[in-house]
């Protein structure tokens, strides 16, 4: 148990009754329509679904992850929480821009716009069906590791902790929905960033600074804990170069896709809510960016704690290393600003999957299947109510999940193995139907299952390694959809073409666009106007609405900007003079890549902004029943 | 092992039983979206001409 002074005590009040004051403020504002409730009415500027971004992907067990994988694997293990976000780089050029023209809610709803008839309609069914699940399971995950966190601060019993918070939280969430979420997420994104800040330096400072660190290591004989790339060979060992290049293929291509991660269902509604494609797009780059220099800060904490404490054997210890220096590195006063910190980044991530949950049951299972006729008053309440039935299960999930957070995050990874190359062919491929990506979703169930225990457990294959399975699964998975996919129709040109107006996918849809551009909905592409240079800085709407070479520009910088950040500020804390070299190399990169794609996602932006004006009237006109109360 | 495979597992502890639990949940809701996606479409009578 930790001791707590009244200082302390006043600092978990007051972030408290912040909270819950934000979901009286924006009750109002949330009540008003489900596009406020679940989309702030879509009108917020970037800096806003950035820090949400960030807030809700620093959750109570990310400080254990991070802790465990560095502690582990020296700052190697940055590799392994960096290159699951990293997708975000080429997301935020590609992927983004065509979800956010799309207009879809969900990623759910996105299926009927992409596909047609009866196949859509059982994609989306699944889709919604498991989103509600995942959502309900990262909750109860989330919430178990806070009964954690709580018995080690409070001595409670670890349902305690899971229960209290998360009813907590709930409150804002079902008073002000996502305007709520988002404000809050807001607040709790700066004092978490801050605070994480602090106690990083503070625990730094405690093992004796950054040289004292890296002297420690050295005479530890543990050097190799200091480079990024300390492979254990190219195939084998734990840290193998084929997972690494698996990693960052699936990543950065996976950015071009949608759903290529678990992540990407929290990323299509900060997307969504954004006010415009710029926004959007920024948006999701800032908030990835942030998590980016959070994991730097984290690692080299982190490598000080193992100089101070090189020898904990188990894991579970281990992994609240960081937890341990808030709580006993800091001075007395401040601990209660520390937890109230794990309590922003408690909340952050709880009220965004309770919101995104309740979304898909409302939007796409409730309005779209039950009672499509439903008055905004009604789905708002559909929502609440929803976000309350996802409170009550993320308690029956989190009681039962105790020791199998490495099995689930492993399970989940391999549950978007085999669905990861459909996940990219139904952005880039006309070709691609619904019965094509509904057969490798359920083909990838089975044989997840297959290539993972059962067929080891037998004899018939060795125990593979993950990236291994990765491989595997993705060409299992691709021996059942591609026959399905041939052997089924083309989704019908009228619905092709009305998908690709409306979205402008990048790939291969030359039929498609050729059709739109016989029906007058589009104007013949122009060929490129050598005068422009290597890269464009004067765009109209209509041509910045095309894929160009800037865009592949503005991604390829985006990535390097990403890696190079990461790697330069991780050895740049240690005062590596390549660090600061690299790290400089990434700003710059990130500053390039700005030049480049800005001038064209305005113009972008421009020409969207009309559109949108005429949907917010519509919104508008289906939202009087609150001025006639 | 006599029992089915994913039993025989179970029983072994591999993978733990909350696991499954989370799975076998998963596709529940996924297949009962999908049927209710099946049935809403048949009420609309769609795929008739």
């Amino acid at each position: 148990m930790v001791e707590l002074t009244k200082l302390d005590w006043f600092w978990i009040v007051a972030f408290l009754a912040l909270m819950i004051g934000c979901g009286i403020v924006f009750y109002r504002l949330g009540k008003r329509s489900q596009a406020d409730f679940f989309l702030a009415g879509r009108g917020l500027p970037w800096w806003l679904p950035a820090s949400s971004v960030f807030a809700t992907h620093t959750a109570t067990d990310t400080p254990m992850w991070v802790t465990g994988v560095i502690y582990e694997h020296g700052l190697r293990g940055i590799w392994f929480v960096t290159l699951f976000s990293a997708w975000c780089a080429v997301s935020a050029i590609v992927s983004a821009r065509i979800f956010r023209r799309s207009l879809a809610y969900s990623q759910a709803e996105f299926q009927s716009l992409r596909f047609g008839e009866l196949g859509s309609e059982l994609m989306r069914g699944w889709m919604t069906g498991w989103a509600v699940f995942l959502n309900m399971f990262i909750l109860g995950w989330v919430g178990m590791a806070m009964g954690k966190v709580s018995q080690l601060v409070f001595g409670w019993p670890t349902w305690w902790g899971l229960v209290i918070f998360s009813s907590v939280c709930a409150i804002y969430v079902l008073a002000a929905g996502y305007w709520g979420v988002i404000i809050t997420d807001f607040q709790q994104g700066v004092i978490a960033f801050a605070s994480i800040v602090l106690t990083s330096i503070w625990g730094i400072v405690a093992a004796g600074g950054p040289g004292r660190i890296v002297e420690r290591l050295h005479e530890m004989n543990q050097s190799w804990r200091l480079d990024v790339f300390h492979f254990t060979g190219t195939t084998g060992g734990e840290f193998p170069v084929a997972w690494f290049v698996t990693m960052l293929l699936f990543a950065l291509l996976g950015g071009v896709g949608m759903a290529t991660t678990i992540d990407w269902y929290a990323e299509a509604q900060r997307i969504q809510s954004a006010k415009t494609v710029r926004d959007a797009s920024y948006g999701i780059w800032a908030g990835t960016a942030l998590i980016l220099i959070r994991d730097s800060l984290w690692a080299i904490c982190i490598l000080g704690f193992f100089t101070l404490a090189p020898n904990i054997a188990s894991r579970s210890e281990y992994e609240i290393g960081w937890f341990k220096i808030g709580f006993e590195a800091l001075p007395a006063g401040m601990v209660g600003f520390f937890f109230a910190t794990i309590l922003a980044i408690h909340f952050s991530t709880i009220s965004s999957h309770l919101n995104l949950g309740a979304m898909y049951a409302t939007r796409d299972l409730y309005q779209h299947y039950i009672n499509p006729r439903a008055s905004e008053q009604r789905l708002v309440w559909v929502g609440r109510i929803s976000t309350l039935l996802l409170l009550l299960g993320s308690f029956v999930m989190g009681s039962m999940m105790t020791e199998i957070t490495k099995w689930l995050i492993f399970a989940l990874w391999l549950m978007a193995a085999g669905v990861w190359l459909p996940n990219l062919l139904q952005v880039v491929w006309w070709r691609f139907n619904a019965w094509g990506y509904l057969s490798s979703w359920i083909a990838n169930l089975g044989m997840s299952w297959l290539v993972v225990w059962v067929l080891p457990a037998y004899g018939v294959i060795p125990q593979l390694a993950d990236y291994q399975q990765f491989w595997l699964l993705m060409a299992l998975g691709a021996l059942v959809w591609l026959p399905v996919n041939i052997l089924t129709p083309p989704e019908k040109m009228e619905h092709l073409v009305k998908f690709y107006v409306m979205t402008r996918p990048v790939g291969a849809w030359g039929p498609v666009r050729r059709e739109a551009e016989r029906l007058g909905l589009l104007p013949p592409a122009e060929a490129r106007d050598s005068s422009h240079g290597l890269v464009r800085r004067r765009w109209t709407p209509e041509a910045a609405n095309r894929w160009s070479r800037e865009d592949w520009i503005a991604a390829v910088l985006s990535a390097a900007g990403y890696l190079l950040i990461i790697v330069g500020g991780t050895l740049s804390l240690i005062g590596s003079a390549l660090g600061y070299v690299t790290l400089a190399l990434g700003v710059a990169a990130s500053a390039l890549m700005y030049w480049v794609i800005d001038p064209k996602l305005r113009a972008v932006s421009a020409d969207y902004e009309q559109k949108q004006k005429q949907y917010l009237e519509r919104l508008e006109g289906i939202t009087r029943w609150e001025r006639a109360e | 092992m006599r029992a089915a495979p994913i039993l025989a597992l179970w029983l072994q502890g591999v993978p733990p039983k909350a696991l499954i639990f989370a799975m076998l949940l998963s596709y529940a809701l996924g297949f009962a979206g999908m049927l209710l996606a099946y049935l809403n479409y048949k009420k609309r009578g769609g795929g008739k001409r």
